[in-house]
């Protein structure tokens, strides 16, 4: 294990730390859901069926029931996929890191990452207000449109994605923008109950 | 070659976090500004009188369509002839000094005597920013108290990335040509900007416009009204004849 700049360290360990070797594992038998690794799509998806078997999503995640835990999947009303990101300027959900003014000032609302083409094809403006609507809820947002982010060729679809952080919501600042909570679905994967909230479907328009 | 201190900012190296542009405010009690999401990462918009210290983003479609990401670490580029001080002496005595240990450019109290168009007019990097209500000016001060006690400015003490350097000019010299040579066998158009002329020097991956308009010397008259002009050429001239009799 080296150094950045290419010298020994040997201070440092592989990065599996919950494992004696610090790599990682292809056997990994105790999960719920092992003890081979597979590819689910997300409980909220843009596909009908999974490529690679005929199992869509993970038969052991949790998911709930009440009326609030609708899973939409392949539904023309969210066809957008969605992930939440963190930016560095603000921890968590913000609720420390949002009353520091200089770092209010760098990152200071809600916004929405979209690709030019999904822009285009909605008509939104770069910096301009949208809404963020899924199975759960809706939120305003300022539209960051951007490079970064462009259109996937899925399954012989286009299929765009659109992302927001999740450091922002309740009372400061006062146009900051709700919690991305409002979207996610709930759901949780089958070891931990970690909730799926990098990857459900939702739709996006002007405000 | 001058003596003093310089810096060397390396955007190759920077992954825009903003610790420089808030340890600045930090060091110099600054407060912060009111500002909205506009569309872009960068906030506040622009340098003012309350941020001297700016990283400005800037996306482009770089090579085989894969997008580019420019981080642009703004700020006072402590000119070796500084067009601002050129502009104010004359107007106001010590308005603006040169630190004779570091070559710091600094503005002081008695800049307040005078408007600040002739500053803001001359500035080929667009730095110097007006107080709305007062007019007074403010910029970076390459954080000289910290300097003249054996601390590094405080954006380049917090740079995480070793982007922000600052030492003795030769060194910077020296250390800059050869990050040069390094990013250029991963940047084939990289660029170093500011050895000749300035104190702060900046490594680009890419031709400076890439970056920010600014980001090199945008020549002065394009932005400067006739008066300053003439008022500059006239120094200018005042100066030759005056180092003619001198000869004489």
């Amino acid at each position: 294990m080296r150094h950045p700049d290419g010298t020994p360290n040997p201070e440092t360990r592989y990065p599996f730390i919950m494992n004696p070797e610090g790599h990682a594992r292809i056997f990994g038998p105790g999960r719920a859901d092992g003890p081979f690794p597979e590819h689910y799509e997300a409980i909220e998806c843009p596909v009908g069926g999974n490529p690679f078997s005929a199992q869509l999503t993970n038969p052991v995640a949790v998911t709930y029931d009440t009326q609030m835990d609708i899973y939409k999947t392949s539904d023309p009303r969210y066809p957008i996929v969605c992930t939440t990101f963190r930016v560095c300027e603000q921890w968590q959900t913000g609720v420390m890191t949002r009353w520091q003014p200089w770092l209010l000032e760098t990152e200071p609302q809600l916004f929405v990452e979209m690709s030019k083409e999904l822009a285009g094809m909605k008509g939104i403006k770069n910096g301009e207000k949208v809404m963020v609507e899924s199975a759960h809820g809706k939120l305003e947002a300022v539209a960051v449109v951007t490079l970064r982010l462009s259109p996937f060729k899925i399954c012989g679809h286009i299929i765009h994605q659109v992302g927001l952080p999740w450091h922002y919501g309740w009372v400061h600042p006062k146009d900051g923008g709700d919690s991305v909570n409002i979207l996610t679905p709930s759901s949780g994967d089958p070891n931990t109950r970690i909730p799926e909230t990098k990857a459900f479907m939702v739709n996006v328009k002007k405000a | 070659m001058s003596s003093g201190k310089a810096f060397l900012i390396d955007t190759t190296l920077c992954t825009a976090c903003r610790g420089c542009q808030i340890a600045c405010k930090q060091w110099n009690q600054l407060p912060a500004t009111k500002t909205i999401n506009w569309g872009s990462m960068q906030n506040p918009k622009d340098l003012s009188y309350d941020t001297y210290k700016l990283v400005r983003f800037q996306e482009h479609n770089g090579p085989e369509n894969k997008p580019v990401w420019y981080f642009f670490s703004d700020q006072c580029r402590h000119c070796l002839e500084p067009s601002c001080k050129e502009a104010v002496d004359g107007e106001v005595s010590d308005g603006i000094l040169i630190d004779h240990q570091t070559g710091a450019v600094l503005f002081t109290d008695k800049l307040e005597a005078m408007g600040p168009d002739d500053v803001l007019n001359v500035c080929p990097f667009d730095i110097p920013k007006a107080q709305e209500k007062t007019g007074f000016l403010a910029k970076c001060t390459m954080c000289v108290d910290r300097v003249h006690n054996g601390l590094l400015p405080a954006c380049v003490k917090t740079c995480p990335t070793g982007a922000m350097n600052f030492g003795d000019l030769d060194k910077m010299v020296k250390m800059g040509n050869g990050r040069l040579a390094e990013a250029k066998t991963r940047f084939p158009g990289a660029t170093l900007t500011g050895l000749e002329d300035l104190r702060v020097f900046y490594l680009l991956a890419d031709v400076p416009k890439m970056y920010y308009t600014y980001a090199e010397a945008d020549l002065p008259p394009a932005r400067m009204d006739r008066k300053t002009a003439l008022k500059i050429i006239g120094k200018s001239i005042r100066e030759f004849t005056g180092n003619l009799d001198s000869f004489g």
